[in-house]
């Protein structure tokens, strides 16, 4: 595998300030360690927000180092790892055969599935992380749910009888804020790494043959040019930031997750935590994360496009010795 | 430097029978003794233990902790300084507004939450360490109280030298408690300097911010710089003191606060302060 390390971005420090009275939520925060904070670190980390300066140093729109391994898992069709600070997550991608969605009789599926570990967090022992991954895996599948982000059609075998199924395993191995962020990255990652084997098509109307190629490199990769990537913003005081720590997600009052795309469009929004933003914050919410197409070196979103699929990034990946010719899901 | 015996969960450490087993270690199916923790083999005479890397912190008396309230009970508040067991701050052993010295009355326990309430931050010291091995402790002296506008960071308990005076007043103009179980407490000098009795007065509830504390942007980034000094020093697996903690920091001089989050900065400004101890 190939391990690529993504520092630390610089970006214009641009701090929004609105004088509109901000509630500060006190919602069902979903996945989150119970931390207790004191009411003078919550002030420290709102001041800190407002001025641009966070409590490590960052301004907003900062995220933290991160690095993506491909590669990583043997019996699969592609694979991803990443790691950020204290936040991490192993993507396994398999493709296998099935049926397609009757009424999408030409294109294949994805489907995603995402556990959280117990190792994660205290609330995950048990049964306790099934909703949480429930919420996150809904969240993955309406990022990836337009047509545009994966070139479906080519995913079909025999329109209306045989399609690729591409089933996404996501693992949450730590829990340290900025796990949505993450896990998209990881999933565009595993997606990038995807080798899907080519297959013969014999025989005609019922007889029809499908064979798999025995060679493990007679494959084909997918094309994730428009796949996207969740990046969430936070709102904490006054103004957004991205990619929160533990801490400071205790002081958030609101949560937007955006899913966003290489050419700077919106495919799929959620809000999470009680606390409300202000219409006329939107569009800044949404400028912290994604605007400012003048500088590339400001836009975390392309900045973490660029690292997935980098120059002379992951095409190598690990080649994969065995190839399965019975396609079941152990 | 006599070499130290490292051992893994599940190594052996020696087939010999005649050794009792201590702390950290098992006897395996056929007679073999066999470490449970990850850490240092001991040998005293007969008895073999192995002192574990990492583990939670273990009081002693004269201690100084950071530590976090977690719950207000009847006449004591229950604290967490990551031990095993929560650490206890009865209602006798902190000090009352004013500097009384007076009987705690039935309305002191009444008015405890306006005292600590829980989440708030304390520096304290270890009293007393009960049979359980939970710490006692006292905030009787003007240093100790609450803690108000800061950063904490948590490090293993570990790598916390032993040292007479954990309250450090940085040259660069921060102050930082370091706690002997491993939370290390970083505010601006100010904060500490003019307001010792961090209690407030019995006719005034906790209820209003008496006086914003205004940390100005300078404060904040030495604040955040020795933040991430700090973290590059755990990271390095180095002893956490003043002096190791003032040399990383003039080292970082050259960087930008938030480029000392990299690897490669981390293990550079680390450099000088790797041959001192």
């Amino acid at each position: 595998y190939r391990l690529v390390y993504v520092g630390v971005q610089r970006s214009i420090a641009r701090p929004i300030l609105f004088y509109a009275h901000h509630p500060r939520g006190a919602g069902k925060r979903i996945g989150m360690a119970t931390q207790l904070l004191s009411k003078y670190e919550r002030d420290y980390i709102e001041e800190g927000v407002n001025q641009d300066l966070r409590e490590d140093g960052r301004n907003c729109r900062d995220y933290r180092s991160f690095a993506v391994q491909t590669g990583v898992v043997s019996n699969t069709s592609g694979s991803a790892r990443v790691q950020l600070e204290n936040t991490s997550a192993v993507v396994g991608v398999k493709a296998e055969l099935g049926a397609p969605d009757p009424t999408q009789p030409n294109s294949g599926r994805i489907e995603f599935f995402v556990d959280c570990a117990a190792l994660a967090s205290p609330e995950f022992e048990g049964r306790g992380g099934e909703d949480l991954g429930h919420h996150l895996a809904h969240q993955l599948a309406g990022a990836y749910s337009h047509s545009s982000t994966l070139d479906r059609g080519s995913l079909s075998i025999i329109p209306g009888q045989q399609c690729w199924v591409l089933y996404v395993d996501v693992l949450v191995l730590e829990w340290g804020g900025s796990v949505l962020d993450v896990l998209s990255l990881a999933v565009r990652a595993a997606l990038h790494d995807t080798r899907i084997p080519r297959l013969i098509v014999t025989g005609e109307g019922e007889e029809v043959e499908v064979e798999v190629s025995d060679n493990p490199h007679d494959s084909t990769s997918l094309d994730i040019g428009r796949a996207p990537i969740i990046i969430t913003v936070t709102k904490i005081g006054l103004n957004f930031v991205v990619d929160v720590n533990m801490k400071e997600e205790m002081c958030a009052s609101s949560r937007l997750s955006l899913a966003i795309n290489e050419q700077g469009q919106i495919l799929s929004t959620s809000k999470d935590i009680g606390g409300g933003i202000p219409y006329f914050q939107l569009n800044d919410a949404i400028r912290v994360s994604c605007l400012n197409n003048k500088d590339p070196h400001c836009r975390p979103l392309l900045y973490l496009c660029n690292a997935v699929d980098g120059p002379g990034g992951f095409k190598g990946g690990v080649s994969k010795t065995k190839f399965h010719s019975s396609l079941s899901r152990s | 430097m006599e070499t130290l015996h490292l051992v893994a969960p599940g190594d052996v450490i020696t087939t010999d029978t005649g050794f009792m087993r201590g702390h950290g270690t098992y006897h395996s199916d056929d007679g073999k003794l066999v470490a449970s923790v990850a850490g240092v083999v001991q040998r005293i005479n007969r008895l073999i233990s192995v002192r574990p890397l990492q583990s939670r912190y273990a009081g002693e008396v004269g201690d100084v902790v950071v530590g976090r309230i977690v719950e207000v009970q009847q006449k004591r508040w229950k604290v967490d300084t990551f031990s095993r067991l929560e650490s206890v701050l009865l209602l006798s052993s902190i000090n009352l507004p004013g500097g009384v010295l007076r009987r705690r009355s039935a309305q002191d326990e009444l008015m405890m939450r306006t005292y600590f309430t829980e989440g708030d931050l304390i520096s304290a010291e270890v009293q007393q360490v009960f049979s359980d091995g939970s710490l006692s402790l006292h905030t009787r002296s003007l240093k100790y109280g609450k803690l108000k506008k800061g950063c904490l960071i948590t490090v293993p308990p570990s790598l916390v030298k032993r040292c007479k005076n954990h309250f450090h007043n940085m040259l660069c103009g921060a102050s930082v408690i370091i706690g002997n179980n491993g939370y290390v407490w970083i505010s601006s000098m100010e904060v500490d300097q003019e307001d010792q009795i961090l209690l407030n007065p019995r006719d005034e509830p906790d209820t209003t911010r008496e006086k914003d504390i205004a940390i100005t942007r300078e404060e904040r980034e030495t604040i955040a710089r020795l933040r991430n000094c700090i973290q590059a020093l755990v990271a390095r697996k180095l002893t956490l003191f003043d002096t190791s903690i003032q040399y990383t920091f003039d080292a970082s001089r050259g960087y930008e606060v938030k480029e000392l989050l990299r690897e490669d900065v981390m293990q550079e400004i680390t450099e000088p302060a790797r041959n001192i101890d």
